[in-house]
């Protein structure tokens, strides 16, 4: 790493000392790491959680999909009378990975993040007298791994380096893909950043799962780090990297937790050997998942993403040659150093955030090409009843049922703009169901989430969401859905027509 | 080094190594339309409104950001660019004051633009108040659209004075200065650059403002 500190974790610090920022910290963290007081300035006024004011009481309504198609606007009613009266002030916050435990509440005192799930709307109601709802949620239950699974299990023993020749090609010929959505081929990266030479090299692993209907790298993190650590440890050697940086996604306090306490285990047990190492609590916005977002932000610039060429492989973080991989690739990556090329093709195991109207939520390892109906009734979903999934998250697209049914759950090429399995969300509606509710949190998401960088995005978010609302479509939202897909300058802007589009096209059968 | 030959709405165009696909197009005697880029301050890819077509490739790329390269085939203006760019006009000016921005009215002409076809604003960046905090210019960021070339231009850009960053996400991105101080508390020497590259009028200096207005007060 570069000598100085880095921005956020100094920030952070004066934060949890005092729940907000004074201009001191501010211009005292900046000093210190060495940057412009206006880039310190330009970070505390981008990541939602440095208030410089004394920060009120919140109650935070978790708006995921699932509560969205059910009970959003009841319990949002619900909450809006209850704050007040609890002098507390309500507002909602975006998926939180809970949508198999939801609905969730999330009240916010100070710095502190305490969550509940499920809630109802009794408990919420019960807020207005002091009375916090039943269950308190810390991270998610173990169990909600379901059906068992080769990624579930922690490694043992720790799987050793064999040799980057050999890492790489047992990578390539398991052919494991970048599993966080964009499903490069991992042994490229691999050798994209090996071939560099340069004084510094890192990897980053990507734990900023924050796309909703997502939630299987939380429990990676949150149950499996070691295997996690694993990964990256042998990716860094096999590439010549020096330093890991394990980037989780700053709402996540017990994935955090669970990171760093695995990565102290694995440190003092020696696994790490030369390996220097750390735990990096993200900015907390959807858009620090963007790889070259996530960088800046470990930079402790706005997460935004960069222009490229050039690649993270080749001028990453500080410039310097990045391999930059998703949770479950790493964890992948372990197995397949574990056991081999040859177990791994005859598993092909990809694990999938199974949500919404099927009776058994949760994390499911299912094999690469399962059929979405043989995906949905593992969790417990019943094809016949269900009239929709929204495949992918929010940056994916609703299939229809029946029709779908038989759809290979592969990397195969998309039917529609925007179809791919991406990192592996499945929310299954059933017919009575609001399809048009789900995407008009969708697009609220989008516009909340965009960085401001590029025009398309920054103008087109705000408006795509004002016409989901309207429940608008013709061709002039055509036009807007093209101006965002095909103008903006990340993927975030670019997915954020993809839901509703999908939902015109194959509900209302009209080609806008 | 060779020069690099390639296609620019059907004209050969040799290219100096190096150069964009702006440039490029420039030799072939092509406007490519341009909103944040400018030469000086090397500010870049923010606006998209210069984003071309190159035949074999996905998405179109903004010239101003894409190096040319040998034998591609780029198309400046199609339907599809015709529609992109008339939408980010059309919300540019629905959200923005740009009565100051003669050149942005001037594309809102030719890509025959009506901005009232999206409603109302949803931003409030109109409401924006002026700020008057230094005796030498005003920065009024209701006519603001965060192309960034003042905070390129001061900050790592031109100056390395630092006296502006960008503040909040979306379409409440803005510039502003550190801690939200008034100008002549920030590191700011006056030296104008800011103003030389805003594009939007949303920096002006006072007495511009007081002749238009009529007359020194
Ligand atoms: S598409 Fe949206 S999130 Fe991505 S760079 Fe543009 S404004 Fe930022
Ligand atoms: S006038 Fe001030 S703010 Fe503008 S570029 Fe010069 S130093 Fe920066
Ligand atoms: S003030 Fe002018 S130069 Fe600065 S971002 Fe706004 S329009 Fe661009
Ligand atoms: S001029 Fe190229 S993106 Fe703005």
């Amino acid at each position: 790493m570069d000598s100085a500190p880095l921005l956020l974790p100094m920030l952070d610090a004066a934060l949890a000392a005092r729940g907000y920022l004074e201009p001191a910290d501010i211009e005292a963290a900046a000093r210190e790491a060495r940057l412009p007081l206006a880039r310190a300035w330009e970070a505390v006024r981008f990541y939602p959680r440095y208030r410089t004011e004394p920060p009120e009481k919140r109650f935070l309504l978790v708006d995921d999909p699932v509560v969205r198609a059910r009970d959003f606007a009841q319990l949002w009613a619900e909450l809006e009378d209850a704050a007040p009266r609890a002098e507390a002030h309500a507002d909602t916050v975006y998926s939180q990975g809970l949508e198999a435990v939801g609905p969730a509440l999330v009240i916010e005192e100070g710095a502190r993040w305490r969550v509940f799930a499920p809630v109802q709307a009794a408990d919420l109601q019960a807020l207005a007298m002091g009375k916090l709802p039943p269950h308190e949620l810390e991270a998610l239950p173990p169990e909600l791994a379901r059906g068992g699974g080769d990624l579930f299990e922690p490694p043992d023993p720790l799987p050793e380096f064999s040799g980057a020749d050999a890492l790489i090609s047992a990578v390539r010929e398991a052919g494991l893909r970048g599993l966080g959505g964009a499903l490069f081929p991992a042994w490229r990266k691999l050798e994209a950043v090996r071939a560099e030479a340069a004084d510094a090299k890192y990897v980053v692993v990507n734990g900023d799962e924050s796309e909703p209907g997502n939630f299987k790298d939380r429990w990676l993190m949150e149950h499996n780090p070691r295997l996690v650590w694993a990964g990256a440890a042998l990716a860094a050697r096999a590439v010549g990297a020096s330093e890991i940086i394990f980037y989780v996604r700053g709402e996540y306090a017990a994935a955090r937790a669970r990171v760093e306490a695995a990565r102290a285990e694995l440190e003092a047990s020696g696994y790490f050997e030369e390996l220097k190492t750390q735990t990096f609590r993200g900015g907390g916005l959807y858009v620090c998942g963007e790889e070259s977002a996530l960088l800046e932000s470990i930079e402790g610039r706005r997460a935004e993403p960069r222009l490229k060429p050039p690649y993270p492989a080749q001028a990453g973080l500080f410039d310097r040659p990045t391999l930059v991989n998703n949770v479950e690739t790493l964890a992948h990556l372990a197995w397949i150093a574990a056991h081999g090329a040859e177990a791994y093709r005859q598993r092909l195991p990809k694990l999938f955030s199974i949500s919404g109207d099927v009776a058994r939520p949760g994390v499911y390892e299912l094999p690469l090409g399962t059929p979405l109906a043989g995906a949905l009734e593992a969790a417990g979903g019943d094809p016949e009843d269900l009239q929709a999934v929204l495949l992918g998250g929010a940056a994916g697209t609703f299939l229809r049922l029946p029709e779908a049914a038989e759809l290979p759950l592969d990397f195969a090429a998309p039917q529609l703009s925007g179809d791919a399995v991406g990192p592996g969300a499945l929310v299954a509606f059933t017919g009575d169901r609001d399809l048009w509710a789900v995407a008009e949190g969708i697009a609220a998401f989008f516009a909340h989430e965009s960085c401001g960088k590029c025009f398309p995005c920054s103008l087109g978010t705000p408006h795509l969401h004002a016409a989901v609302a309207r429940r608008e479509r013709g061709p002039q939202t055509e036009e807007l859905f093209l101006a965002l897909e095909q103008g903006s300058l990340c993927g975030l802007g670019q997915a954020a027509p993809w839901a509703v589009r999908s939902l015109i096209r194959r509900f209302e059968g009209v080609r806008t | 080094m060779s020069k690099v030959s390639l296609v620019v709405d059907g004209y050969l165009v040799q290219a100096e190594p190096g150069e964009t696909l702006l440039d490029a197009a420039r030799r072939a005697g092509v406007e490519v339309p341009t909103l944040c880029f400018h030469e000086r301050t090397g500010t870049r890819g923010l606006c998209r409104l210069c984003v071309v077509e190159v035949e074999g490739w996905g998405r179109p790329v903004p010239a101003c950001a894409t190096e040319a390269q040998p034998n591609l085939v780029v198309r400046t203006e199609t339907e599809a660019l015709a529609a992109l760019r008339r939408v980010v006009l059309e919300l540019l000016a629905l959200e923005t004051d740009l009565s100051h921005d003669a050149g942005t009215q001037t594309l809102l002409k030719r890509y025959a633009a009506h901005p009232q076809r999206w409603s109302a604003p949803l931003a409030d960046r109109r409401e924006r108040e002026p700020v008057h905090d230094n005796p030498f210019f005003v920065r009024d960021y209701a006519k603001c659209y965060t192309c960034r070339r003042c905070i390129d231009a001061c900050g790592e850009g031109v100056q390395g004075v630092w006296a502006y960053g960008t503040t909040g996400r979306g379409h409440a991105a803005v510039p502003g200065t550190p801690l939200d101080l008034p100008l002549p508390e920030t590191p700011c020497v006056f030296c104008g650059n800011c103003l030389q590259v805003c594009p939007t009028g949303a920096l002006v200096p006072l007495e511009e403002l007081s002749l238009a207005e009529g007359g020194l007060s």
